[in-house]
């Protein structure tokens, strides 16, 4: 059955700001008052996002001149610039319009991303890997290493994301990094509207496009403030 | 071993030991599988205060970071500071070895809205896990 979905085409804006709006979303969707929400968005310059608890200090080391924000979710470094396409999916759990499992929802999503990228004539794979009871770790560079069901081309990754869970509601935040050796055609047109039409297939998703409320704007001007101390 | 039986659990797969005056809160046996292997901990400090359902901690594997609530109100009187030394504990012994704060109860009628171990098991085969 076909569920209704938010679709949010957000404009660029502030890193923080960015974090800020993921966040104030998955906190209206606390309260059950919104619909799952598909918001896809851009920087308005490069920038670095790194996990809830990477440590800033150690990222600052790395003599980048990049700023560098901190997302509401766990993973590596993240560096956003023109060839990235940034997107967040916040639904709450009980909505059944992802499977429960962390794996299980990260899964469905990337199948759904991946269609799009098949369908753009690039050869990418869901990626999964051997686990032999070993402990996997969270790269520092989120792109360097791929992690089970993140995407790949030519054992590269190209596709990442990460979750963060709270009160019954689920953030999911995700990147997809087409360089020009992978995609020589590339536009984020083609890219978003060859990614909506696999989301929307994978998920049976019918993405109604809207605009944030005015209770999540405010939130997330709350919110960026405290990001920004 | 840990005694299922003795223990209260939250919808959100938190348990709750009650020693006296003092509830020692951890994630479930399910919800260690299902965040896989647990790489940070962000656990409260001592002397902290937590109403019922308040984010007390935060854990994280590889693919998510999970925000835990407070199952019950109370002040931390301790944090298991092994456990953020080796966050591994958490998926090793997700009962004992891997318990992550305790709580100075200060509504003991909060313990019975809690679920019971059959109760639980009950939710996750009904919650599509």
């Amino acid at each position: 059955m076909e569920r209704v979905w938010r679709l949010i085409l957000d404009e660029a804006h502030e890193p923080h700001m960015n974090m800020a709006i993921d966040e104030a979303i998955m906190l209206c969707q606390k309260n059950g008052t919104c619909l799952p929400t598909l918001r896809i968005y851009r920087w308005l310059y490069p920038c670095i996002s790194i996990g809830r608890f990477q440590n800033l200090d150690e990222v600052l080391m790395w003599g980048s001149d990049l700023p560098i924000v901190k997302r509401p979710t766990g993973g590596g470094a993240v560096f956003h610039n023109e060839f990235g396409f940034t997107y967040s999916i916040v639904y709450q759990e009980k909505s059944s319009v992802l499977p429960r499992g962390v794996l299980d929802s990260y899964r469905q999503i990337h199948i759904g991303i991946l269609n799009g990228l098949k369908n753009l004539g690039i050869d990418a794979v869901l990626y999964t890997s051997e686990r032999n009871g070993r402990r996997s770790l969270p790269p520092k560079v989120c792109f360097t290493t791929p992690a089970e069901f993140d995407i790949t081309c030519d054992n590269k990754k190209i596709a990442g994301a990460a979750q963060r869970r709270m009160f019954e509601v689920v953030l999911h935040q995700g990147e997809v990094s087409l360089s020009l050796d992978v995609w020589p055609d590339w536009s984020y047109n083609k890219l978003k509207y060859a990614i909506l039409k696999g989301l929307s297939k994978q998920l049976s998703a019918k993405f109604v496009e809207c605009c944030l409320s005015e209770k999540e704007k405010i939130l997330a001007e709350e919110l960026e403030c405290y990001l920004r101390r | 071993m840990a005694e299922l039986e003795k223990l209260r659990f939250t919808k959100a797969h938190e348990w709750l030991r009650v020693e006296g005056n003092i509830g020692y809160i951890g994630i479930t046996d399910h919800a260690q599988k299902e965040i896989t292997d647990v790489v940070f901990v962000e656990l409260p400090s001592a002397g902290k205060e937590f109403s019922k359902g308040q984010e007390a901690a935060v854990v994280e594997s590889v693919k998510a970071a999970f925000s835990l609530s407070a199952p019950i109100s109370g002040k931390v009187v301790k944090v298991n500071d092994a456990v953020e030394k080796d966050p591994s504990l958490v998926n090793k012994s997700p009962y004992e070895d891997g318990w992550l704060y305790a709580l100075e109860i200060k509504d003991k009628s909060e313990i019975d809205t809690l679920l019971t171990h059959n109760e639980y098991l009950e939710f996750i085969k009904g919650a599509g896990h």
